[in-house]
């Protein structure tokens, strides 16, 4: 079903909207679960939360595109649920690809801690912008997605070790353009 | 703790972004380009003078510009067409797997026809799906729960009227007029679908395609089913819809029932004296008096 006309029934507050939703999208949201997780219960879990968050946020707002809206969602409960796990020590470590991430950032937390998350979000969009369409493809798939290295190079049809590559470039990269941005300094 | 500052900001990146990253075409490698060349070049005279082979008119699609994936994909999807329906596929044809695996969720059973601009196949449950080809995507136009009549064939054109899945829309689509949608329609094409479906009573050479709403089955209805014994040929039959209009209709009968299908009925599409219409549901049990 075309997803205007899914979110059309969330309007008119029909529940086979959720059925549709479950079965166009939800493997595509469990996989994002999963791929953070690494829990089938908890990616089921945080799957079926995403269509009740879902249900409660639409009406009034409006997606313009639906797949990425229920991905910001998952990938917003699934995150939540980690850090929930982990600080009950539930979790090992190599759980997700975000550790990555930590290349990016400076130890002088006191300047990083000072921006707000929307301005963050604001610095990234444009630096990925600047980026090819492979690199910032790649990027996301990587660190919003929680795409494996293997599924990457499936899906971009690159080999391993170019995808990460290309990652550890965006990632020293991204550092420089946070720290040309007065994030933080080096 | 700054690093979930990093991640969470992530998480908010434009939706486009998003979008774009899971939905961008892989480009085809140096090398099967390379390979897809020496192809054409072996098969293009092949070609012209023995006729295409299925397999040449693949390898001309890539000299079109479709890429190798697209070719193999096409000759993947065709094995799993009947072999009672001659596909053809021409340069200008191509279905993107990831289309079909993202919004049917079904293998296709049957291609019912393939040429130029559109790709029309059957699924399992019977939902067709009409998909435009514009060489970078193809669009997902219509999903038809609620099927129309599928397609017939007339010559070397096609025409097909369509009924999405809410009854509300309708899509007509023939080689001179490709697309449009009900509002558009005009007079002249409802006549032609009209005496279209008045000849399929009486030509072999037509077949249709129906689903039975009220069975929730699909049937196909090809010339032997048109000329099975077991079926009273076509009658008239009158019956009153559901808002008391008077509707007159051609039925097909099973022998010994009191039931009717109507299939194919000339008035599928009404037109209003202001030039609105309204569609009604191509295949419905409905109740009548034998005479």
């Amino acid at each position: 079903m075309d997803d205007r006309k899914i979110i059309d029934m969330y309007f008119e507050r029909n529940q086979d909207a959720v059925m549709y939703t479950k079965q166009k999208y939800g493997k595509y949201c469990y996989k994002i679960a999963f791929n953070i997780l690494r829990s089938f219960e908890d990616s089921s879990e945080c799957e079926n939360d995403t269509y009740i968050e879902t249900w409660n946020a639409i009406p009034p707002h409006r997606p313009n595109i639906f797949s990425a809206f229920l991905a910001k969602i998952t990938r917003r409960l699934s995150i939540n649920k980690l850090r929930n796990n982990t600080a009950k020590k539930r979790l090992s470590n190599d759980s997700v690809c975000f550790d990555e991430l930590s290349e990016c950032i400076s130890d002088k937390s006191e300047v990083y801690d000072s921006i707000e998350v929307e301005e963050l979000k604001n610095i990234i969009e444009k630096f990925l912008k600047k980026r090819s369409n492979d690199e910032r493809n790649i990027f996301i798939c990587r660190y919003f997605y929680g795409d494996s290295i293997k599924d990457i190079s499936k899906q971009f049809k690159f080999s391993e070790s170019k995808v990460k590559t290309t990652l550890h470039r965006s990632r020293k990269e991204l550092k420089q353009h946070l720290v040309k941005e007065g994030v933080f300094s080096e | 703790m700054n690093k979930d500052k990093l991640i969470d900001a992530i998480g908010l990146i434009d939706d486009e972004l998003i979008f774009k990253a899971k939905n961008t075409k892989p480009r085809t490698s140096a090398y099967k380009s390379i390979i897809a060349a020496v192809l054409i070049i072996t098969l293009i005279p092949a070609a012209l003078f023995g006729g295409m082979s299925l397999f040449g008119r693949f390898m001309y699609a890539g000299s079109s510009g479709l890429s190798l994936e697209y070719e193999f994909n096409i000759l993947e999807l065709s094995s799993l067409c009947r072999s009672s329906f001659d596909v053809e596929l021409n340069s200008d044809v191509g279905i993107n797997p990831n289309s079909l695996s993202n919004n049917l969720g079904a293998n296709p059973i049957e291609i019912r026809h393939a040429n130029e601009m559109r790709v029309i196949f059957t699924t399992q449950d019977g939902i067709f799906e009409f998909y435009k080809y514009d060489y970078d995507y193809i669009e997902s136009s219509y999903s038809l729960k609620k099927m129309g009549l599928p397609s017939f064939n007339q010559g070397d054109s096609t025409t097909l009227i369509q009924i999405d899945e809410y009854g509300e829309n309708a899509l007509l689509v023939s080689s001179e007029n490709m697309s449009q949608t009900g509002a558009d329609i005009s007079y002249k094409n409802l006549n032609f679908v009209r005496n279209e479906m008045t000849d399929i009573e009486k030509s072999d050479a037509l077949a249709f395609d129906a689903y039975d709403l009220s069975e929730n089955r699909y049937i196909n209805t090809s010339k032997d089913f048109v000329s099975n014994t077991d079926w009273v040929s076509s009658k008239m039959a009158v019956y009153y819809d559901e808002n008391g209009k008077k509707v007159e209709s051609f039925i097909r009968v099973p022998k010994d029932e009191e039931k009717g299908y109507i299939i194919g009925n000339a008035e599928l599409v009404e037109v209003r004296e202001d030039e609105s219409y309204k569609i009604y549901d191509l295949f419905k049990q409905i109740e009548f008096e034998d005479d």
